[in-house]
């Protein structure tokens, strides 16, 4: 192995360490704790119910780690597809990040489904084409068939292997695929109109890639134990440069889809769309909007502050959170208003996640965290130095 | 082959409640899980408050939005009856057709007790069904949505498919009373004290269901969504076909 192939030193061992040990102990405590409810008392461990809440914080959880997940892969692609050398230094990175937050998204849907196995074997098979569930399923098998052996060819042959190209394709078109799907999902329910619209899936395939960014960001520091001083020069240089670019395109156009459904939302009389003046008045949301979104946009289309590591990785971190308590208001605000419940739900709907489904979030936090910090001790994610 | 449809005239229905209790000793169903309910709206403040109330089957629609968001052909919709039904057998509980419905005819029994305390503790189930009610019928048929489910299921109303699938060939209406067709009678028409209800063929011209839609010109629940229902309203002018309650924050 000459000096141009050599694996960059496993960096950060001790942080990712703690972090491996934190992940296994939350694992089984929190993935113990949902287990024992699901087993002693059901799903009526959840605050869902018939009156019209009936996708909670366990599908909220699902969709933010499978579209992670997704906008992962597609950002690995950027090498392994499109051969832009820039952003080789991450591509492994993302690739196994990627494979966790798949892994930690698909364990919430299996706590929330009612017959997870069943649906293993009888949707693929079911044929059921008008249903966009069946499409995602089938993207999700080839997605997941590509990721395992992209692992298998790729990321644990070595840091000095190239991605196998055809493999790499598929997970990319797959991921795409996945994420447009996911997004009809909800922007085909004509019957609720907070849902309803055909840019939901280009808002998701947004919010995926603006995801990717933020967990790369934030992992990659967690892999250097937190210390900037240790980014090689092609890492240093990708996080400055078109890293830094995309990040803040990327939360520009986070921002447009935000504002411009939240106008169109507050403008609307129709019934279903009230929940927009809900989310106005409250001051979670207008933080979501000025923290959550305008402090991350702020210090990464400003060119003198999105080149600051330490900067980046602040707005990394609030990026993700309210990425995920946008995802939540998403999914919840299109149920807040009960379709023909009469007087079983008067006015707007509440809902607050119960411990069992707080549990089922910090499973799949624990889960992804231990799949990835494994991957960060066996499989030189940091790439083969230049 | 019938196509069954239920007519309901909101001038004679008095929101007695009697089809609601009906429905539920016929099938089973858990308290606050109304497959045929009577919603009741309320509307102002004192002293100008405005009460309505408002049957609600489920609607068994010609172009069921439920059926195409089920991505196990759990819920179908049954050519010999025009039924739209679920194969417990092949519900996996994603409860993508409780979202997709838009008249909130679907429940998922697993959840949370809607009314509380939670029956069932005290008729605990056997063999994977939900519960044992100390009284229950006789019908048993998973793969239509029929009898006590089992958990991780969606239920939902069945037009009484256990009594109106095996109604005489041909007949055009399931009417109480005909002694030929009152057993095939769902639960809900039979009981209703005004008559507010008739069940019968929308596929035949001479059924009654035809007639009153047409002679009282029978509409149906949100037309726009393009699902279709096979439940009419008829409302001479005395009420509104749809309920004209808006969901508002509820304040203090």
């Amino acid at each position: 192995m000459n000096a141009i192939t050599q694996p960059r030193p496993a960096a950060a061992t001790p942080l990712m360490g703690m972090v491996l040990v934190a992940a296994a102990v939350g694992l089984v405590a929190a993935g113990g704790f949902v287990l024992s409810q699901l087993m002693s008392v059901g799903h009526s461990a959840y605050n869902t119910d018939s009156r019209g809440i009936f996708w909670g914080l366990p599908i909220v959880t699902y969709d933010f780690f499978l579209l992670s997940s997704t906008g992962l892969a597609m950002l690995a692609s950027a090498w392994m597809v499109f051969g832009l050398k820039d952003f080789e230094p991450i591509a492994r990175r993302a690739l196994w990040l990627a494979v966790a937050a798949l892994v930690g998204g698909v364990a919430a849907l299996f706590m929330e489904l009612g017959a997870p196995l069943r649906a293993m074997l009888l949707i693929p098979t079911s044929f059921q084409t008008a249903a966009p569930l069946f499409w995602k399923v089938w993207g999700l098998v080839f997605y997941t068939l590509a990721l395992a052996v992209l692992v298998v060819k790729w990321l644990a042959a070595g840091a000095d292997t190239a991605p196998p190209r055809v493999p790499a394709l598929v997970a990319f078109v797959t991921a795409v695929f996945i994420t447009f799907v996911a997004g009809t999902v909800y922007g085909m329910m004509a019957m609720r109109p907070f849902w309803f619209g055909g840019e939901i899936s280009l808002g998701f395939l947004v919010e995926a890639l603006l995801g990717a960014v933020t967990f790369i960001v934030i992992f990659t520091h967690l892999a250097h134990g937190l210390d900037t001083g240790r980014f090689d020069e092609r890492t240093r240089a990708l996080f400055t440069g078109p890293l830094a670019g995309l990040f803040g395109v990327l939360l520009v156009a986070h921002a447009f889809f935000v504002i411009s459904r939240l106008v169109v939302g507050l403008w609307s009389n129709a019934d279903g769309m009230q929940v927009w003046h809900h989310l106005w008045s409250r001051p979670l949301f207008q933080a979501e909007l000025w923290i959550g979104v305008g402090v991350p946009l702020l210090i990464t289309v400003l060119p003198s502050l999105r080149k600051s590591l330490g900067l980046q990785l602040l707005a990394a971190v609030i990026a993700l959170v309210a990425l995920f308590v946008a995802r939540f208001d998403f999914v919840l605000g299109g149920q807040l208003v009960a379709l023909f419940k009469g007087s079983w739900a008067q006015g707007l709907l509440n809902y607050t996640p119960s411990l069992a489904e707080w549990a089922v979030l910090a499973s799949a936090v624990a889960l992804a965290n231990l799949v990835n910090a494994l991957g960060e001790k066996k499989l030189f994610l940091g790439g083969a130095s230049a | 082959m019938a196509k069954w449809g239920m007519v309901i005239d909101l001038d004679k229905c008095t929101g007695c409640q009697a089809c609601t209790t009906a429905c539920a000793m016929e099938n089973n169903r858990l308290p606050g899980e109304n497959w045929q309910d009577v919603l009741f709206y309320h509307e102002g403040t004192y002293p100008n408050v405005n009460m309505q109330w408002f049957p609600r089957p489920c609607m068994h629609c010609e172009n069921p939005s439920c059926v195409d968001v089920c991505p196990t052909r759990a819920t179908f919709k049954d050519k010999d009856g025009g039924y739209v039904l679920i194969d417990w057998n092949k519900c996996i509980g994603c409860k993508a057709c409780m979202v997709a419905c838009p008249y909130g005819v679907r429940f998922y029994t697993d959840d949370r007790a809607v009314v509380q305390p939670d029956i069932r503790s005290a008729f605990p189930g056997a063999g994977g069904r939900q519960w044992d009610p100390p009284y229950k019928g006789p019908q048993d048929d998973p793969t239509h949505g029929v009898g006590i489910q089992p958990h991780g299921v969606v239920s939902k109303c069945t037009f009484c498919h256990h009594k109106t699938s095996t109604a005489p060939k041909g007949v055009a209406d399931l009417d109480e009373d005909n002694p030929a067709t009152k057993e095939h009678t769902p639960a809900c028409v039979r009981v209703c004290p005004p008559k507010a209800r008739w069940f019968g063929d929308l596929d035949n011209p001479g059924s009654k269901v035809n007639k009153l839609i047409a002679d009282k010109r029978g509409v149906r629940l949100l037309d726009h969504t393009g699902n279709k229902p096979q439940v009419y309203y008829l409302s001479g002018g005395a009420g509104p076909a749809v309920p004209s309650g808006r969901a508002t924050e509820r304040k203090g």
